[in-house]
């Protein structure tokens, strides 16, 4: 039973991922993404009760919301750009009163790249590759 | 009709007060530097020299005072750095990243 009800946890979840992938990739091509940010974390969340940063109870909350994020756009035929990807999560992480940083960062050689990623209390819950010392804003 | 070796926009330029604006953020990779406009999505890169000149602007707010600290920096002539300056910040005018305060 148990087994069944965590499958079907799992099928809301990657639904609502799903969901919220479609409308940040129309929100972040609209213009500032710290418009996008502010927007995303002006809503209410969806508990009453909000996690502390860093308290014992968010880290696995964030850290299962960030695998599933992984695994479900990870996924899908397109590319997934990190930055959308990191908006949403931030975006799953607000609705259940998780506080999160996205964080973007480059590197010049050997190439110039640009990456951007989740953090939560200063830890990575996407992977920031290659890019940690590269850190440009943080929002 | 005058020649004149500077422009009157050029002197304008050189005599105003400028700042990065808050959604430009920027930083120094040594051997360049990384300018982000968040409003736009764009990145933009710029040799030492220039990122250099970035940051003094943005802490000095002068045009012609950067030009000062970077003619003693550089060790170079002050006119040859002004036209140089001026032609940078035309382009990062042109480019939003960076803004003439209205005199």
């Amino acid at each position: 039973m148990s087994t069944r009800i965590d499958a079907v946890r799992k099928v809301a979840l990657a639904s609502e991922i799903l969901g919220l992938y479609a409308r940040v990739r129309r929100h972040v091509r609209r213009g500032d993404i710290r418009d996008v940010v502010a927007s995303i974390r002006s809503r209410p969340a969806r508990r009453t009760q909000s996690f502390e940063t860093g308290s014992a109870e968010a880290w696995p909350t964030a850290a299962r919301l960030a695998r599933a994020v992984t695994r479900t756009l990870g996924a899908l035929p397109t590319e997934t750009r990190c930055l959308a990807q990191s908006v949403v999560l931030l975006w799953l992480l607000s609705r259940r009163g998780i506080p999160s940083t996205l964080v973007i960062g480059a590197q010049t050689s050997p190439e110039f790249e640009a990456h951007a990623w989740i953090e939560h209390a200063g830890r990575p819950l996407l992977s920031p590759g290659s890019f940690a010392d590269g850190r440009l804003v943080e929002i | 009709m005058t020649l004149t070796s500077r422009t009157e926009r050029a002197d304008a330029l050189l005599a105003s007060r400028v700042r990065v604006p808050d959604d430009v953020v920027y930083r120094s990779f040594g051997h360049e530097s990384v300018v982000l406009s968040l409003a736009e999505g764009k990145y933009h890169s710029v040799n030492a020299t220039g990122g250099r000149t970035l940051e003094i602007l943005d802490q000095v707010g002068s045009v012609s005072r950067t030009a000062t600290l970077l003619a003693d920096e550089y060790g170079r002539e002050l006119s040859e750095v002004e036209d140089d300056l001026i032609e940078f910040c035309e382009l990062l005018v042109d480019r939003r990243l960076l803004i003439v305060e209205p005199a």
